[in-house]
């Protein structure tokens, strides 16, 4: 198990430091910094790195490094989810998690982490029930007097539901459900795809009074195919709907019709997924139902990947020729391949140059704007809006410098960066969300759908 | 230069290694497009390639630039050619195209006349010194040197780039060439110069004994200068030493060189050293001083070990290095100890260091691990058979609190000295097996395999070595290296201890089973390999082994299946004649040099001045000495495998091959000889010739050491014989507890024992130096015997450890030969009459250079054919050069007649010796006598 739990900063500077075990000492500190942080070597790390007997994970965020270190043979799954979790405890206690924040907050951090960990054994990581009793100064201060009963906390951390209290009251009742998906692809030079998946997360954010249930369906081939009665869980539901008194949710129906004919009315495929701990996965594995009593505020219901059927959101057609030793001639045409309703934003396409390259005429027709980026080795293509079903195309001829051990250039991966609002590339959507809580009230559902690139690469 | 600082200060904010690196391919992209414009001017040009250098220095791989490092050379100015050079020698490899083009630059340059000119060039040649630049440019860089108008400054730089090429290129400089020219600059009146030089002739003198021979005598002329006379400028005094680094280099320069013939300059060297040490005996104060000082005085030991001439002085280094061990400076310690192991490794008496011995056994407890490194050379370069067990024994202690870095060596250490100065089997067993479980981990398989080499080699050890490896193997903890050796060594010996209590092959079955699960593949391996061997040893536990067996068929390392299934296939198997033949015991391995000797060895550094000696005895030094001098060469591969020789295998090297016949000896005193002792050593060869010369005449000289001087007078009547044996004492001490007893291979054979009526004050106490003793055997042949009776003379000499030399008794069958004359017909219708028996036949075809040389060779050979005991037939050969003879040896068993016929070939330089007897063993051993006496000659 954890031996000891370190936070640098960017330089290598400890910040956080706490020992659980005694078979380390706190000079193991040093031992990671030298060996990873400062190492100029190792441009790519290793998340973990076993020295000698001691084993150190680490996760970088922000301008921060998060490192575990373990003795014996702990199971990194498990540190790596603690880092995770750790990390998540710290964005949500402190909006962000970097070097200021935790200078701001050594006090309450060291807190923290004597609550979680327990002789390096992992406790209740629950940002929710963490709040109630590992506060901050001022608010413990004011909160004296609520401060809730010893007996309570217990009963909280050991009860069915550790992440929710049960005296939540909010005057609206809301939930947002926000389906964000990563597209990652690698596409040879020849056109034929590599590589295509993709890996969806669901975040909910939940501001429901009590302790409502949720239900949640997504357009999950196997649930469709199997149960062609699915109808008959919308009745089902329905009729709980009319008794419960939740009216068809109006961001719903709307902006998922919206969806330039991606995914409508077809079913998905879905690799494996892995559900909030609130999820109850008894019900799931029998009938694939997704119920739960959702924490409050946000959280991360689900997530999944998928390898089928992937909507590429962009045709890329690159042609790439090195003439002779003195220059390369570029041709590279992008196509959107969504709805034209719909746009991608922020999208930048990085095409690699060869390190000896000197000048750069770039000329772009359609939209977006390209130069020489010579700190990257690249050409970098900023597109700022993209109209679906558009496209854009660029020619650049690159001059090269004299090299004198002339090394043949290795032709690395155009990359492209991009956002698309209310597109899946899975054709993953939300058929519905209902909420039953005992006092039946109303509650507003709002469903938002977003691409983004993950590693998104054509070779050349 | 401002871009280069901004630059600079740019990357020392970068936070992080991605920022760099973007901010270093923002600047090359800019540097690219600055060298594509044709109007680069000098300085804008001298500024990129200085940040190129910069980057470079960072670890960015620069992959340009170098045509503008070499424009720079080019360039006038001393600023724009000072980081040109720099940029050539640190942006470019050896075979790059433009260095062409510098080292055109480098001849101009080296020609220039500005001495700040020249002075860059030069440094460039040295931080390049590329094959090219040592091929062209050495003949200019000696007229550098040589050249009367340079000036101190640029001859002292000459020098050192000339070692630099001389080090890297040695082919390539010929320095053969001009060395001659350069040996009478360690005389320069500069002392810079000179020292400089003195750094060059070292390198050199490596290479070139030869040529530079006469720079011997030019350093001692220097040293005698600087040392007796003072003479000195103020300028090179350090905390009051003169020029210490001259001094050092020079004596080291000496330790290149063998002694000085001439009286005169011995005389001025040891006057030299003795000033030295003397100057040290008081301590400074002053650390700088003290430093100086004792570093030329480690330096002077050093050169004095080396000499080897005077013993007074050594003992007074011993003695003061002694102090040294003892110093509470960490670098004092170090160099004491280190210049301890030199001494170690020549001076022949090692009692003055053995006082300090506690010392050193506590120096390998020392803070430092650099003192303990050398705490442990000193103890292997002092250990010998008096001292082994102690040293041993205080290394394995010393084992588990050891550093892992020095773990290996110090495994490596303990398994020579154990095998070289073992005297008991039993103790050889004990420490190998309690090495091997304690610093398994980290040792190579090489020691392992040297114990089952030693093992099988020697038959007395065979049986307690099966003993301890049950045991081991029986033990509850057994480490891997360990249980292979018990693993083979059970497989192999393992039905010599059947019989005993306990390990009946069951029990031996089963223990290793016991341990064969917790084991690597490799020690699985071995395992299967023993049980295999099983089967064939114990048919009564067949059943038992072919069902281990069974359970590796199916193992997933493809090693062990494949043992498995072949084992048990060959146990299965229906005839009994194949498993006998595969499961044979293994024949004792070829003497061959140790790996553990070769391993220990190979790690000299090949960078740094040769060491004029290595860690270890005397042995290996004198060896090495032996192949620098170039005297014995082609001897010295035999002397390492001879000195590699473990004493318990050297006894039973069979009789008639070189070094054992003379005496075998477990001794450690200087005299006494012994076969672990390479044949070069004189003594060594000179008694094997005594010992051949025995053999056809009964008086003489058997053994001539430097302690002791055995003589033998015999006389025989056949069967029987009395036998005088004189010991002298040739040693300054007296010497104490002597005992001489004989011994015979087998008494059933040969009776050998004191004479009758022989007073007891023969033997007196002690015998003073130059004295005799004398003891008589009586000699009885019973029947016809091979081996010759061993003589044991055993004896103190003040001060040192019991000494216990075993010598061969020059008494053979041929001994016991009587001349029977016969008649030449008579003589062939027996020779054909033997002959055609066949059996009883011994022929040698022997090379014997000595007959074409003279006449004489001829008369030698009839006066050795007769001094062995036949009757010469004259007349009786049709070649008149030929030789036959007749003898009868008498034993109480019975007589045996003997006939020889000797047919010497002067032109080829070979000699036929045909023997025939009645009896084989006669044949052979009187056949064999007379081609050692050949050897001999």
């Amino acid at each position: 198990m954890l031996s000891a739990v370190f936070i640098y900063n960017q330089k290598g500077e400890v910040l956080i430091s706490r020992l659980y075990r005694h078979d380390v000492k706190r000079s193991v500190a040093d031992v990671f910094r030298v060996h990873v942080i400062s190492s100029p070597a190792s441009v790519v790390r290793s998340p973990v790195t076993t020295l000698g007997s001691t084993s150190f994970f680490h996760i970088r965020y922000d301008n921060l490094w998060l490192c575990a270190v373990a003795k014996n043979n702990a199971s990194a799954a498990m540190v790596f989810e603690f880092l995770y979790r750790l990390l998540g405890l710290g964005v949500s206690y402190f909006g962000r998690f970097d070097e200021e924040a935790v200078k701001n907050n050594f006090v309450l951090i060291y807190e923290l982490l004597d609550e979680i960990l327990d002789f390096g054994y992992p406790q209740n990581m629950e940002v929710d029930t963490l709040k109630l009793y590992v506060t901050t100064e001022s608010v413990r201060s004011r909160n004296v007097v609520e401060a809730p009963a010893p007996q309570s906390i217990t009963m909280q951390a050991t009860g069915a539901t550790t992440w929710r209290r049960n005296d939540i009251v909010y005057k609206k009742n809301e939930a947002f459900v926000d389906v964000i998906e990563s597209v990652n692809l690698i596409l040879s030079a020849k056109g034929t795809v590599l590589r295509a998946d993709v890996q969806g997360q669901i975040v909910m954010r939940s501001f429901l009074s009590g302790m409502p249930e949720c239900k949640f369906g997504l357009n999950d081939k196997l649930v469709l195919d199997r149960d062609p009665a699915s109808g008959s869980i919308v009745n089902r539901s329905g009729g709980v709907r009319v008794s419960g008194g939740a009216p068809p949710s109006r961001s719903m129906g709307t902006r998922a019709g919206g969806m330039g004919g991606v995914g409508d009315g077809e079913s998905v495929e879905i690799a494996d997924c892995q559900f909030h701990q609130c999820v109850r996965l008894g019900r799931f594995d029998t009938d694939r139902t997704i119920s739960f009593i959702p924490p409050d505020g946000e959280f991360e219901l689900m997530r999944y990947r998928t390898t089928e059927n992937v909507n590429l959101p962009f045709k890329v057609l690159p042609v790439v020729r090195e003439l002779g030793r003195s220059c390369v001639e570029y041709e590279v045409l992008i196509k959107s391949n969504f709805s034209a309703k719909l746009s991608a934003t922020n999208m930048v396409v990085s095409i690699p140059t060869p390190p000896n390259a000197t000048k750069c005429r770039i000329k772009v027709t359609g939209p977006g704007k390209a130069k020489y980026n010579p700190e990257e080795n690249a050409i970098v293509w900023r597109i700022s809006r993209f109209q679906g079903l558009q496209e854009t195309s660029l020619t650049a001829v690159v001059d090269l410098a004299p090299m004198t051990k002339p090394t043949p250039w290795s032709r690395p991966p155009i990359s492209l960066d991009f956002q698309v609002l209310m597109f899946t590339a899975s054709g993953l959507l939300v058929r519905f969300l209902k909420v039953f809580e005992r006092s039946n009230y109303q509650s507003v559902k709002w469903v938002r759908y977003m691409t983004k690139a993950g590693s998104y690469e054509i070779r050349i | 230069m401002k871009g280069l600082t901004v630059f600079i200060a740019d990357l020392r904010k970068c936070r992080s290694h991605e920022d760099e690196e973007k901010r270093v391919n923002k600047e090359l992209a800019n540097i690219r497009t600055k060298f594509k414009e044709p109007s680069i001017n000098g300085y804008n040009r001298k500024k990129y390639v200085c940040k190129l250098l910069y980057m470079s220095l960072l670890g960015y791989e620069v992959n340009f630039g170098h045509r503008e490092a070499v424009e720079l050379v080019d360039s006038s100015k001393y600023s724009e050619k000072q980081v040109g050079y720099l940029a050539v020698s640190l942006l470019m490899e050896d075979e790059s195209e433009y260095l062409r083009a510098v080292v055109r630059a480098l001849r101009r340059d080296m020609h220039d006349g500005s001495e700040w000119i020249v002075c860059l060039a030069l440094n460039a040649i040295s931080n390049i010194g590329s094959r090219e630049m040592a091929e062209v440019l050495t003949s200019d860089i000696v007229v550098q040197l040589l050249s009367p108008a340079a000036s101190m400054f640029i001859k002292k730089k000459a020098a050192l780039c000339l070692l630099r090429l001389v080090r890297r290129f040695p082919e390539a400089v010929k320095a053969h060439q001009w060395v001659g020219r350069i040996t009478p600059y360690l005389g320069h009146r500069d002392i810079g110069v000179t020292q400089s030089v003195a750094s060059l002739m070292t390198a050199l003198a490596q290479q070139y004994p030869e040529e530079t021979r006469k720079a011997a005598s030019f350093a001692v002329r220097r040293l005698k200068s600087l040392v007796i006379d003072n003479e000195y400028t103020l300028d090179y005094v350090y905390y009051k030493v003169p020029a210490p680094w001259l001094q050092i280099k020079l004596l080291r320069l000496l330790q290149y060189y063998p002694a000085p013939e001439s009286s005169e300059a011995r005389a001025t060297l040891l006057s030299i050293l003795r000033h030295i040490i003397d100057v040290s005996q008081d301590v400074p104060r002053e650390l700088q001083q003290m430093n100086a000082q004792y570093s030329i005085l480690f330096e002077a030991i050093n050169l004095g070990i080396h000499l080897d001439i005077d013993q007074g002085l050594m003992q007074e280094c011993a003695v003061l290095l002694g102090r040294f061990i003892t110093s509470r400076e960490t670098n004092v310690r170090y160099l004491g100890l280190e210049t301890m192991a030199h001494l170690a490794a020549y001076i022949d008496r090692l009692d003055s260091i053995k006082a300090y011995q506690g010392v050193i056994v506590q120096s390998l407890r020392d803070r430092d691990i650099s003192v303990r490194r050398r705490a442990l050379d000193l103890l292997y370069s002092m250990c010998d058979v008096g001292s082994a067990k102690a040293i041993v024994s205080e290394l394995l202690r010393h084992m588990a609190l050891a550093d892992v870095a020095l773990r290996e060596e110090m495994a490596l250490k303990v398994a020579i000295l154990t095998e070289k100065f073992a005297t008991e089997y039993g103790w050889y067993v004990d420490v190998m097996m309690r090495l091997v479980s304690l610093a398994g981990d980290h040792m190579g398989d090489e020691v392992w395999h040297r114990i089952v080499q030693v093992i099988l080699g020697n038959e007395e050890l065979q049986v307690y070595a099966c003993k301890i490896s049950l045991q081991t193997l029986k033990a509850p903890v057994c480490h891997e290296s360990a249980f292979k050796v018990s693993a083979y060594v059970l497989g192999e010996f393992g039905h010599l201890i059947a019989n005993a209590a306990d390990s009946a092959p069951i029990d031996q079955l089963k223990a290793l089973q016991s341990k064969m699960s917790s084991t690597s593949q490799s020690a699985r391996a071995v395992a299967l390999t023993t049980v295999g061997k099983f089967i064939n040893l114990f048919p009564e536990i067949k059943t038992l082994c072919l069902r281990v067996l069974d359970r590796y068929r199916g193992a997933l390392d493809a090693e062990l299946q494949q043992r498995a299934c072949e084992y048990y296939a060959l146990g299965t198997l229906e005839g009994d004649e194949l498993l006998p033949t595969v499961f044979e015991e293994m024949p004792p391995f070829p003497e061959r040099q140790s790996a553990l000797m070769s391993r220990l060895l190979k790690r000299e550094a090949d960078t740094e001045d040769q060491r004029t000696w290595v860690v270890g005895g005397r042995e290996i030094n004198r060896e090495r000495r032996g192949v620098m001098s170039g005297a014995a060469s082609n001897n010295s591969q035999e002397a390492v495998e001879a000195s590699a020789m473990p004493v318990p295998a050297a006894s039973q090297t069979d009789a008639p091959s070189g070094s054992s016949t003379a005496a075998v000896s477990k001794a450690d005193a200087p005299s006494a000889t012994s076969a672990s002792e390479p044949p070069t050593d004189p003594s060594v060869a000179k008694s094997m010739r005594n010992y051949a010369r025995l053999l056809w005449e009964n008086d003489g000289i058997l053994f001539d050491g430097e302690e002791i001087q055995v003589g033998v007078m015999a006389q025989y009547k056949p069967p029987g014989g009395r036998l005088g044996v004189f010991l002298g004492n040739r040693a300054t001490a007296p010497l104490y507890n002597i005992s001489i007893t004989a011994r015979a291979a087998d008494g059933s054979q040969l009776e050998i024992q004191p004479a009758a009526g022989q007073e007891a004050e023969q033997m007196p106490e002690s015998l003073m130096p130059l004295a005799q003793a004398r003891v008589f055997f009586d000699v009885q042949c019973k029947q016809v015997f091979g081996a010759a009776p061993t003589l044991h003379i055993g004896y103190t000499v003040a001060g040192c450890a019991p000494t216990v030399s075993e010598l061969q008794l020059p008494v053979t069958v041929g001994h016991f030969m009587d001349p029977v004359t016969i008649s030449v017909a008579d003589f062939f219708a027996r020779w054909k009459q033997l002959g055609d028996s066949g059996i009883a036949e011994a022929q040698h075809v022997l090379p014997s250079a000595f007959l074409t040389k003279d006449a004489a060779g001829l008369e030698w050979l009839r006066s050795v054919v007769g001094g062995m005991g036949f009757a010469l037939i004259q007349g009786a050969d049709p070649e008149p050069n030929n030789i036959v003879g007749v003898g009868i040896a008498t034993t109480q068993a019975g007589r045996f007649g003997c006939l020889v016929r000797v047919e010497p070939k002067p032109a080829h330089g070979l000699t036929r010796v045909t023997l025939r007897a009645t009896n084989a063993e006669v044949a052979r051993s009187i056949g064999s006598n007379i081609k050692m006496v050949f050897e001999s000659r």
